[in-house]
Order: C-alpha cells, then sequence, then structure tokens
C-alpha cells in the first residue's frame, strides 16, 4: 500500500502549450482519489504522469515516499485500467490477466493460482479461455481490472474504465469497483469526466480545469461548499442556476424584479450592499410558492420521482433561464405561470467567480 | 438488383473473362509449348490437342545448369527475404513509433528508394562489387535484393502497425515489458499476417529478378531467369526447354499467389483492433 503525494508537478509539452500548472495534491493510502474534469483539463495527463506514460516537466511525484519522477511504469509498482481496456487481441483472457506476472517471471503454477483467483473474484471463470474479440464489453472491462488487480499494486489508476459501458451496465459496475476497492483497500485514481461517477464513487475528488486544479474535498463538501463557481457549475445535476444580481437592502434586485432573501441570509446581503455579484442556487434548493417572481415554464422532462422545470426570467435585457427540480407527483404544464421563492442554500459568487459569503 | 445493374454486372464480368483471355493465352501456349514435341510446337496451324511429351521437363531435370539455377534462385530469394525482414522490421517498428518532421519524410524516401529505376543503381553497384569482390557471388546479389525488398516489407507494414492501439504499447508497458519484449509478444503476433504476406511478396520479386541477377551475377551464381535466357543458344533455341523452366519460375508466383490473397487480406484486419 501507498500513499501519492504530487507537489508543484507541471507539465510542459514541447511546443509550450502547459498541459498541468504547479499542481499539489496528496492521495491518502487506501484512498480512492477521483479526479474529475471536463475534457482537456489535464486529468488524463496527470493520470499518465502518475503511471509514467508521460514525462513529468516539474514539480515532484512520491509513491509510498519514494520518488519516482525518472522511474519506469514497471518500477513505480502500478497498474493502470484504460479507456479503451487495451486488452491483447491474440490473448486468451487468462493469458491476458497473466501477462504482467508472466513478465514478472513468476512460476507457471503460481501465475495460474493467481490468474484462477483473480477471475473468480470477478466473475471471468468460465470465459478464462476466451479472447477479448468473443466478450462483452463489461467482459472485457472487467478483464482490464483482472490484469491490474492480479499484481497486487500499491496504486491502482484508472482511466474512465466506464465510459465505454452502456448506463445500465455502468451503474452496476461503478458499485461493483467501489466494493471491490474497499475490500482490498489499495490506493486508487480514477479518471472521469462524468460528475456522477466523481460523486459516488470517490472518497475525495479533485475538480481540475485547464490544468489547475480547482477544489479537492469530499463529495459532500463540494456539492455544499464549492470554491468558485466553476466547482459549483460541475458538480451537481443539474447544474446550479447562475443569476446575476445587485444587493440592495435585505434584497437583490435581478434586472427590474426584487427577490427575497431569506431571513437569516438578510445579514449578507445588507454588507454586500450595492455590490454586483452571481448568486448561485442549485434547482433543488428553489421552492414554488404563492407569492414571489412570475416564471413562464418553458420546458417540462419528467423523470418520474422528480420533475425539473425550465422557467425563464425575463425582462426587457434578455433573459435567464432557471432550472427548479421539483417533486415528480407535481403536475405542471409547459406554457403555464410559475412563482419561486429562494431558501436559505444559497451560493454567493463574486464577479471572478470565487465564493464569497457564508459556508454551510 | 434492378435490371440495369444486373447489365453493368454481365459488362463487367464479361469484360473480366476478355482480359483474363488476352492475359492468359500466352501462359497456355507456353504451358502447351512446354509438353510439346518439336515437330508438334512449329506446326502451323498450331495443334490445339496434340501427345503431350514430357521430354523438355526430364531434359532440364537432367541440366545440372539449370539445377544450379534453381539451386541458386532458392538460396538468394530465400536468404534476401530472411535478411530483408531482419532489416525492415525492427526498421518499421522505429518508423511506427517516430515522432517529428522526420517521420514523413523517411517514408517517403523510402518509396522514392523503391520507384527509383533498377538501371540507376546498377552501374554503381558493379563498380562497388568489382572492388570488393562481391561480383558473381551469393552475398553481392542478396545484398542488392534489400534495395527493392526492405522498403517494400516496411510500406507494407507501417499501415497495419499504425492500426495497432497505442494503448496496447502502453498496457505492456506498465505490465513490464521492456521494448524488446512488446514487440516480440504483442506486436509482433499481431502483425503475422502482414509479415506473411509482405514476406511473399518480397520472395516473389526476390525469385522473379533478372536485371542484377543478369549484370552481377555472371557465371558462377545464374539464376533461373537468367538461366532461361542461356538457353537462346548461339547453336538454336530450345524452344520446350524454354517452355519448361519458364514453368517452374512461374510456380511459386501462383501457389504464393493465392496465400498473398488471404493473408493480405487477414493481415489488413488483423491490425484491427476494437477495445
Amino acid at each position: 500500500m501507498a500513499d501519492i503525494s504530487l507537489t508543484n508537478i507541471t507539465k510542459t509539452y514541447a511546443n509550450g502549450v502547459t498541459a498541468l500548472a504547479e499542481l499539489d495534491l496528496h492521495v491518502q493510502d487506501g484512498e480512492f482519489l477521483v479526479l474529475v474534469g471536463p475534457s482537456g483539463c489535464g486529468k488524463s495527463t496527470l493520470l499518465r504522469m502518475i503511471a509514467g506514460l508521460e514525462e513529468i516537466s516539474g514539480g515532484e511525484l512520491k509513491i509510498g515516499g519514494r520518488l519516482v519522477n525518472q522511474l519506469e511504469p514497471k518500477e513505480r509498482d502500478i497498474a493502470m485500467v484504460f479507456q479503451s481496456y487495451a486488452l491483447y487481441p491474440h490473448m486468451t483472457v487468462a493469458e491476458n490477466i497473466g501477462f504482467p506476472l508472466r513478465l514478472a517471471k513468476m512460476p507457471a503454477v503460481e501465475i495460474e493460482r493467481r490468474v484462477a483467483d483473480v477471475a473468480q473474484l470477478l466473475e471471468l471463470t468460465p470465459y478464462i479461455d476466451r479472447r477479448p474479440a468473443n466478450l462483452s464489453g463489461g467482459q472485457r472491462q472487467r478483464v482490464a481490472m483482472g490484469r491490474a488487480i492480479v499484481r497486487k499494486p500499491s496504486v491502482y489508476l484508472l482511466d474512465e474504465p466506464l465510459s465505454n459501458l452502456d448506463a445500465k451496465l455502468r451503474d452496476q459496475t461503478r458499485s461493483q469497483m467501489v466494493d471491490l476497492q474497499a475490500r482490498l483497500g489499495v490506493t486508487t485514481v480514477y479518471v472521469t469526466h462524468d460528475q456522477v461517477e466523481a460523486m459516488t464513487m470517490g472518497h475525495r475528488v479533485a475538480v481540475l480545469k485547464d490544468g489547475v486544479l480547482q477544489q479537492c474535498s469530499t463529495p459532500r463538501e463540494l456539492y455544499r461548499n464549492p470554491v468558485n463557481k466553476f466547482v459549483a457549475g460541475f458538480i451537481g445535476m443539474p447544474s446550479m442556476n447562475f443569476i446575476k444580481v445587485t444587493a440592495s437592502g435585505e434584497m437583490v434586485n435581478m434586472g427590474p424584479h426584487r427577490l427575497d432573501v431569506p431571513p437569516a441570509l438578510q445579514n449578507e446581503i445588507v454588507r454586500l450592499e450595492g455590490r454586483t455579484f452571481t448568486l448561485g442556487i442549485r434547482p433543488e434548493h428553489l421552492e414554488l410558492s404563492e407569492a414571489g417572481v412570475p416564471l413562464e415554464v418553458t420546458g417540462v422532462e419528467h423523470l418520474g420521482a422528480e420533475t425539473i422545470l425550465r422557467l425563464v426570467l425575463g425582462d426587457s435585457e434578455g433573459a435567464t433561464q432557471i432550472v427548479v427540480r421539483v417533486d415528480g407527483d407535481k403536475r405542471i404544464e409547459r406554457g403555464e405561470t410559475v412563482r419561486i421563492k429562494l431558501t436559505e442554500k444559497l451560493h454567493f459568487f463574486a464577479a471572478d467567480g470565487v465564493r464569497i459569503g457564508p459556508a454551510f | 438488383m434492378n435490371p440495369r445493374s444486373k447489365g453493368i454486372v454481365v459488362a463487367l464480368y464479361g469484360f473480366a473473362i476478355f482480359w483474363g483471355g488476352v492475359i492468359l493465352v500466352p501462359f497456355f501456349w507456353l504451358a502447351a509449348l512446354s509438353v510439346k514435341t518439336r515437330i508438334d510446337a512449329f506446326s502451323v496451324p498450331p495443334k490445339l490437342f496434340f501427345e503431350p511429351t514430357f521430354v523438355a521437363y526430364s531434359e532440364i531435370l537432367r541440366d545440372s545448369k539449370f539445377l544450379s539455377a534453381v539451386l541458386n534462385s532458392v538460396i538468394i530469394s530465400v536468404s534476401a527475404v530472411t535478411l530483408s525482414l531482419l532489416v525492415a522490421v525492427p526498421a518499421a517498428y522505429a518508423l511506427r513509433n517516430m515522432v517529428g518532421p522526420f517521420r514523413r519524410n523517411s517514408t517517403l524516401v523510402l518509396l522514392l528508394l523503391r520507384m527509383v529505376p533498377g538501371m540507376v543503381y546498377l552501374l554503381p553497384y558493379f563498380v562497388l562489387y568489382d572492388r570488393i569482390g562481391l561480383l558473381d557471388t551469393h552475398i553481392g546479389l542478396i545484398l542488392v535484393h534489400l534495395i527493392f525488398n526492405v522498403p517494400l516489407i516496411i510500406w507494407m507494414l507501417l499501415p497495419i502497425w499504425a492500426a495497432i492501439p497505442d494503448d496496447l504499447g502502453e498496457a505492456a508497458r506498465i505490465d513490464g515489458a521492456t521494448l524488446l519484449q512488446t514487440l516480440f509478444l504483442i506486436d509482433l503476433p499481431l502483425l503475422k499476417g502482414g509479415i506473411l504476406a509482405s514476406s511473399i511478396l518480397a520472395f516473389i520479386f526476390s525469385w522473379n529478378e533478372f536485371l542484377f541477377a543478369l549484370i552481377l551475377g555472371r557465371r558462377e551464381v545464374i539464376t533461373l531467369p537468367v538461366a532461361i535466357v542461356n538457353f537462346l543458344a548461339f547453336e538454336g533455341t530450345e524452344w520446350g526447354k524454354i517452355a519448361a523452366a519458364s514453368m517452374f519460375i512461374v510456380l511459386p508466383a501462383i501457389i504464393f499467389g493465392f496465400f498473398v490473397r488471404r493473408y493480405m487480406i487477414a493481415g489488413m484486419t488483423g491490425g484491427a483492433v476494437k477495445g
């Protein structure tokens, strides 16, 4: 087992493009850390740098306290699962899983025993003699996992391992992987662009944008106290609503509309008197009410247990779309007018996107 | 299929049969000539039905010059292909993993080397071989065959190799494989079909090669194509022997032709590995 510590990690390509800038991150021993961010944010590059497939331009990478910047992947005691699975097409499932052991010159009997154990753990025993071409997507994914597990490395690196599976299988595999990781207790770094995977799988989630680490916290903390507008908008489905407002007395002005702020937050608004800032409201933190600003319903998505309403808050200068999540039993049709009120769960962001105002 | 496209298919088949005839008639004429007696061979009009005789075959099989030519051709072709593979496979591996501006240029240079007519190389090689004593040796001819075989094999392997995803090599690296282990345990098994197909083509090119063999081979190292020309003797041309010997030259091309077709397809699709 091992922890991973990244200090001042930088990646600059030959053409001068910086993929990662002075990144500091510490992954604890046995932790399941998820790297998440939009495509091109540098998350896969970071994973590949930990793996040793990508050179580190600057900073220190330590695995289990050992500086590994210059070490070959095989010397880092890591295993990696690729998005494409990267199974060897000319080898059977058993040969694929046993390949790292064969390279390590382990005795054939021992290889056979360990491959059988892993195959059983991953329910691959019936397919042990098949080639990857004759396996389903889920089975291939498990073979790729098996090849990582069989070596008993100190660190697993997983690069979007579920993105090639269909939705249902993905949900199922997600919880299996969480169970597996908890059982094996191996330090894991998991890259995904899917915030649902990030929130449901990680002990902690590191959010990256444009090569810069935005926030690394527990899923709960990310959801409740995002450090900036980007993290706030990235985490949560549907995304947080952002409304540009000006503080005025104990209320906020949004164009010609005045929105009432719950009493608990009124002091905060008074403190911001006259300032223009962004109000962040999660769709589940808006409530329909009798009074308040009237909004037109432009879209209704019935998801069963809940309904997503798309509302337009408009004035002469333009329209802001607001998404509200309401109970699935409510019957609201497109074209109706509803009124909403703010709850206490509001986020304030300054013009540069940084969070201001109280934490929850 | 609608009547119009049916018509096109019939027309295409008709053309293919006609063209096949144009190409194959001389071949059949040669094949027939190899089993005709001298008298039948020159009767006018040509006899379609005749008593076949294998005199020409038994003559050339007893002709020590012919037999040594067959042996020379086998030695040179097999060695040239083996040596070409030893050079071309690692070269293709390097080119496939090469990055930067030189990659495209190097493959272009290879193509140009292959396209330059053999005559261009002939004089420098003749002078060089004369100086270093490689004239009229097996090794000399074998080395010269690398000029056209190495680029051929590289050019056939590169697209197949490029189709093998980078992930596989990286996965092998993570699994603890060295570069050589990745080459031998991952890449080469996946390239089997392509290597076989390109080897067979290279073999056929070497087997048929005439120009270099004629000029650089001379007396001691006479290959099959050159031996056939030698049957056009001053004292009178032995048509039966020429025809029979020609059938020997064509034989590997026909046998391997079928293989190449099969493995060309296997080679082209074998690399297309999907996750």
